[in-house]
């Protein structure tokens, strides 16, 4: 899927990781604006569906039917929705954390002075709500990351979760 | 109390509760009067499981989830695990997930397709019309002791489809589906046979679990259509309703003979709003394969939202998956499983016409996965409420008070509607969700709650 | 060679059970030919099923999943690992005559551990252990 690997510590890794954390540092702080900056215009915003199937049915991901298939405005549209005060399922908000974790980077494209990368990652977020118990939610992140000035621009985010019924009265988060 | 039906004078059934209340006592439709205690109950669970669940026809899948000859997907009926086959006859079977020897989950996958149902445990083996194919080591069983032909696996007690749409039941006492559905009928072949070839799913369900009695659910999709401007505030700001919150009112909830119920409400005055919206090479389709009155509630209705008895709901609505998206329609069907007195299990399929284009069908998905799931800029916030309604209502004090269901009971039915059933004016009101709980008193209460006079 | 069924009764891709004589055997159509194997599957000898043969034409046991070819009896699937004897065929005037042949040591088998393993001080044979150990 990818192409060259690009080493753990080199640059472009580091500057990568250090994107992701940023990131997710803005989720859990609730700064879903900043967040939506971070989105390239043709952002493919997707969460597959997910069944328990004997292993030589594959992984069971429906890719065409999911939890989450959202572009740049659908996404604008959901933090437009969470800045009114009448988003209830965020009023109060949720405290989140995402915990993002062993990531490994491949370039995908690097043309001199652009250039995207796969980033795969895996994430833990957890989710708690007024006194209710934690919402628990673990699985793989696969990034297209494409360099946008200093920085980078998240192009593509396919979330392939673990979990096939969701143990969650919502996903009123995002990933 | 006791897990066995017993039958009073008047076919009553004893529904008392462990405090001696009794159940009959905690709904009043004429009157209006809905106990809290209803949605948090271990007894009533049981009751429910045993006299609604366990006798009513519950939906198990849809005839498009089982395209191939041995194609099978692992379903719930009345809280049992149920494989759901299609034969190599092309006959769709269902079976209770259970090995006839110790029991065994057979199917322990959500979908696949087998040659041969195994089970892990000692390998016997059926074949995918249920029948026991193979027992290990058959020759030491004395013949008397082993009669292949009597250990097939344990069909569900009736079956059958409608449209597509497959139901099972675990009682051979209730009548055929196409009775229970009755005038029901009528409504779901404009929801998912509309078009010649009808409607097929996109994609497996959605399955999630929320910390609620699954009648806030049903009770939401009674043709609840007054909650949008409150619960749906967040996108009403963002102009993503109509700006008048009495927009909606218009149209009509419905009550067809054995608990089903429905709104059905018109859009704008505008093309685009006909036949709920779908795009216009669907529309001749449409036209042809209902019936007049069919067609005529179809083009002249924008949305539609109901509950099939007990609980298998749907909704036919319009929508913006984002602010700059046209409203775009979408048909989703869901069943909500009790799976505890305050827990239910959401299954969420969507459908579309088989004659979609590429294009409608990936915009219709879009429409519905932004707005409605658990993820939907509408649906999360539905989620919410109900969570917490059930929550405070499993107090004892809180229990101490009825809820309030009062809208619109005053209001006469409506003569002019073309649809079966009874119908009300304006789609604001509280008169399905009564209907809906008498239906499941009745259930409760009554020893054949199919037969005799009803409301 | 005892007649077993009408060749018309036999449709391609079709196993039936049949009985040629002592012989248990399966009868399957394979693009037109029928070919008759041992009925019981050389793992753990349970009968094969009737029914279809599977997409790739291969006759598939109930109980553990091992496929055979009808052609040569060969296993192309385990956990058998041995192949089913072939039982030879001819189709005469509409009907289908198999040969019974000698019955094969591993069907033989199947009848006799039954009976040996139950009787009082029965051991089990090098063979049945194979290379356990």
């Amino acid at each position: 899927m990818g192409g060259a690997a690009v080493p753990v510590g080199s640059a472009d890794y580091n500057a990568i990781a250090e994107w992701l954390y940023r990131e997710a540092a803005m989720l859990d702080r609730g700064d879903f604006a900043g967040w939506l900056g971070l989105m390239a215009p043709d952002i493919a915003y997707e969460m597959p569906t997910r069944q328990s199937v004997y292993p030589k049915d594959g992984e069971g991901f429906t890719t065409s039917f999911g939890f989450f298939a959202d572009n740049y405005s659908s996404l604008e549209t959901r933090v437009k929705r969470l800045a009114t005060d009448q988003a209830w399922a965020e009023q109060p908000g949720s405290r989140t954390r995402h915990i993002v974790s062993n990531l490994l980077v491949d370039a995908l494209d690097d043309g001199p002075g652009g250039g995207e990368f796969l980033a795969t990652s895996a994430f833990l977020v957890t989710r708690i709500r007024s006194d209710l118990p934690y919402d628990l939610f673990t699985g793989e992140r696969r990034d297209v990351l494409r360099r946008d000035g200093d920085g980078f621009l998240l192009a593509r985010r396919t979330l392939l979760l673990d979990q096939t019924v969701l143990k969650s009265y919502n996903l009123s988060i995002f990933f | 109390m006791s897990a066995t039906v017993t039958s009073l004078a008047e076919g009553r059934l004893d529904a008392t509760l462990a405090d001696g209340a009794d159940v009959f006592d905690l709904v009043d439709a004429e009157g209006g009067h809905v106990a809290r205690r209803i949605y948090a109950d271990a007894g009533i669970h049981g009751f429910e499981q045993e006299r609604i669940f366990r006798r009513a026809w519950g939906f198990l899948a849809h005839e498009s989830e089982l395209p191939n000859p041995g194609d099978y997907v692992e379903r719930q009926l009345a809280g049992e695990h149920v494989i759901v086959i299609r034969g190599d006859d092309g006959v769709v079977r269902a079976f209770l997930n259970s090995c006839r020897h110790r029991g065994m989950r057979l199917c322990r996958a959500d979908k696949g397709n087998a040659s041969f149902l195994r089970c892990p445990y000692h390998g016997w083996s059926y074949g995918r019309d249920g029948g026991l194919v193979s027992v290990f080591a058959e020759e030491l069983y004395d013949p008397e002791h082993l009669d292949k032909s009597t250990l097939g696996l344990i069909p569900v007690d009736q079956l059958d489809s409608y449209k597509g749409l497959v139901f099972g039941c675990w009682s051979t006492e209730t009548p055929p589906l196409a009775e229970f559905l009755g005038d029901m009928r009528f409504y779901l072949d404009i929801l998912v046979a509309r078009t010649p070839a009808g409607s097929e799913v996109v994609g497996p369900p959605q399955v999630w679990e929320v910390h609620t009695n699954w009648k806030f659910a049903t009770d939401n999709f009674t043709g609840d259509n007054f909650h949008l401007y409150t619960a749906h505030g967040s996108v009403a700001e963002l102009g993503m309703l109509p700006p008048d919150p009495m927009s909606l009112a218009f149209g009509n909830l419905v009550h067809v003979q054995g608990g089903h119920v429905l709104h059905i409400v018109p859009g704008p005055p505008i093309p685009q709003a006909e036949f709920f919206g779908v795009p216009n090479d669907l529309r001749p389709l449409i036209e042809d394969t209902l019936n007049p009155l069919q067609a005529e509630l179809a083009r002249n209705h924008s949305f539609s939202v109901g509950t099939v008895f007990p609980n298998l709901s749907f909704m036919q609505v319009m929508v913006q998956g984002s602010l700059d998206s046209p409203p775009t329609p979408f048909m989703s069907l869901r069943v909500w499983q009790p799976t505890g007195p305050t827990t239910t299990r959401v299954w969420s399929w969507l459908l579309v016409e088989k004659e979609a284009s590429p294009e409608y069908r990936q915009a219709t998905y879009e429409a519905y996965v932004r707005t409605f799931g658990p993820s939907g800029i509408f649906e999360q916030d539905d989620m919410e409420n109900w969570e917490e309604c059930t929550r405070v209502n499993k107090g004892a004090v809180a229990q101490r008070h009825n809820l309030h269901h009062g809208m619109a009971l005053h209001l006469p039915p409506d003569p002019d509607f073309v649809g079966p059933g009874t119908a009300w004016p304006g789609s604001y009101g509280e008169r399905t969700q009564l209907c809906f709980y008498d239906e499941w008193k009745r259930w409760i209460t009554v020893a054949h709650p199919w037969a005799g006079e009803r409301g | 060679m005892p007649a077993v069924l009408a060749v018309d009764e036999l449709l391609d891709g079709v196993v039936k059970l049949a009985r040629a004589d002592h012989a248990r055997i399966v009868l399957a159509r394979v693009d037109g030919e029928v070919r008759a194997v041992q009925a019981t599957c050389t793992h753990a000898r349970i009968f094969l099923a009737p029914g279809r043969l599977t997409a790739d034409k291969l006759i598939e046991c109930p109980m553990h999943g091992a496929m055979f070819s009808p052609l040569d009896g060969s296993v192309r699937c385990g956990p058998a690992t041995v192949p089913l004897a072939v039982h030879e065929v001819r189709v005469v005037d509409g009907m289908i005559h198999v040969d019974p042949g000698e019955p094969p040591a591993e069907k033989a088998a199947a009848g006799a551990a039954a009976a040996t393993s139950t009787k009082p001080g029965a051991r089990p044979s090098a063979a049945q252990w194979g290379n356990w150990g």
